[in-house]
């Protein structure tokens, strides 16, 4: 299972990391590919390639503010969420996210 | 329209305003810094104060814009940009700024929408982004804000203000207890955001009296939570005391999502202390009238502060508090996770 995830936050400091970083340790222990981007006050970082979009199974959308560039994920599956859920239950978000797309 | 639709053509309302904040945070931070510097006299004076002045003008047109951006794009940019200068010339402070950001940018959206519908294809595409939306936009919404809304806006402005400038004594303390209460609250999330968007209504219209309280609020949780976690090492696990280091550097910038380590392992004894914390400061810096020029928390806030000394013990008497009461909460940790 290959999981992309973006995260950003209204101040683009604190939220947009953690959310990051909760996302990485969930999907590690759960044992699932992960790619996260993040669109903080520096913009985007790890930036995820088209390629990897084609790959992935799911999208995780941590947006609190507009999605930079968003054109590139209108084909993906979305599971829309907000950084503060993530750091709250990374846990139960990344099954819920994988239960969309094994219904599918 | 389907109610489906609907809700997928107004979106995520929170996440549009959030955006506006979001982008128009740097450009607040700028005026303020400017502004203070502009104080220094000097030949680099009146430098200073061009820029400062540059960037007040900039702040709720800013907010306004990506607003509208986050509704519908790029495309939204140009109107709204103008739009909400002219509404900000006319008085319409903040709340006008929210109200061309929304209008503007659902506007754009309604015709992208409409647009898309049309045969043509690029010819379409050309009328409606170089002929449609920077003109009819503008005349359409700056007739209505010009006409219709601007003098009930800007009224409502001003009532607004006096209000905020006049309340004193009990009022000021209590809004100050409520709004530092809400900053604590969900440290840095939606109720957080809210006071702080009233703080931020409040910044823009000088009531800086106002807006100084929340800033304090800010800092205190994670700065409490740092301090709490060195005082008494035995109530906190290793992973707390490594995020406790971390926190007095998120505190020192004003960050009050440094405490959510310590409010996600154990929320029902680390919450209620730090609105205790938040209240109490927010409530102290009313009742002695700290005031705030730079709406900025924390150390690079201290920049803009009126009573130096005080706004120093506040932060010291909230945090020494909220620290105490938190450990007097708390149970030791078991010893192999220490």
């Amino acid at each position: 299972m290959k999981i992309i995830a973006v995260t950003s936050c209204p101040m683009g400091m604190a939220h947009t990391y953690m959310a990051s970083a909760a996302l990485k340790r969930s999907a590690k222990k759960k044992g699932y590919e992960i790619k996260v981007e993040t669109q903080g006050s520096m913009g985007i970082r790890d930036k995820i390639s088209k390629e990897e979009i084609q790959n992935a199974d799911i999208l995780i959308l941590a947006t609190d503010v507009a999605t930079l560039e968003p054109e590139r994920f209108k084909d993906s599956i979305t599971y829309k969420t907000t950084t503060s859920k993530i750091i709250r239950n990374a846990d139960s978000i990344v099954d819920e996210a994988i239960n969309l797309v094994e219904n599918k | 329209m389907k109610k489906e639709s609907l809700k997928e053509f107004f979106g995520d309302l929170r996440q549009h305003l959030m955006t506006g904040i979001s982008y128009m945070m740097p450009v607040i931070i700028l005026y303020a810094l400017f502004m203070v510097l502009s104080q220094i006299p000097g030949p680099t004076q009146p430098m200073m104060q061009a820029l400062s002045d540059a960037g007040s003008l900039l702040i709720v047109p800013v907010m306004a814009t990506f607003i509208a951006f986050s509704i519908s794009g790029k495309l939204a940019i140009a109107p709204t940009l103008v739009l909400a200068m002219m509404s900000d010339n006319l008085g319409m402070g903040f709340i006008g700024g929210l109200i061309v950001g929304l209008l503007s940018g659902y506007l754009v959206k309604l015709i992208t929408i409409f647009g898309n519908k049309l045969p043509g294809g690029q010819v379409t595409d050309i009328l409606i982004s170089f002929l449609v939306v920077p003109i009819v936009v503008p005349l359409l919404l700056g007739a209505f804000i010009y006409f219709v809304i601007a003098s009930p806006v800007n009224s409502l402005m001003v009532n607004l203000t006096t209000w905020l400038h006049n309340m004193s004594g009990t009022n000021s303390v209590l809004l100050a207890v409520i709004l530092g209460a809400m900053i604590a609250f969900d440290m840095g999330g939606p109720i957080n955001k809210t006071a702080f968007a009233f703080a931020l209504a409040a910044y823009t219209e000088g009531a800086y009296e106002v807006s100084a309280p929340v800033l304090i609020a800010i800092s205190i949780p994670t700065l409490a939570m740092a301090l709490a976690s060195a005082i008494a090492p035995k109530k906190y696990t290793a992973e707390e005391k490594y995020a406790g280091r971390s926190a007095i550097v998120l505190g020192l910038i004003g960050l009050t999502e440094g405490a959510i380590p310590f409010a996600a392992v154990d929320p029902f004894r680390v919450i209620p202390s730090i609105i205790v914390g938040s209240s109490l400061g927010a409530g102290l810096a009313a009742f002695f009238g700290i005031s705030n020029t730079v709406m900025i928390p924390a150390l690079i806030g201290m920049s803009g502060v009126n009573k130096i000394v005080l706004y120093i013990l506040i932060h010291v008497v909230a945090v020494v508090v909220t620290a105490l009461l938190v450990n007097a909460l708390k149970k030791e940790v078991p010893e192999d996770e220490r």
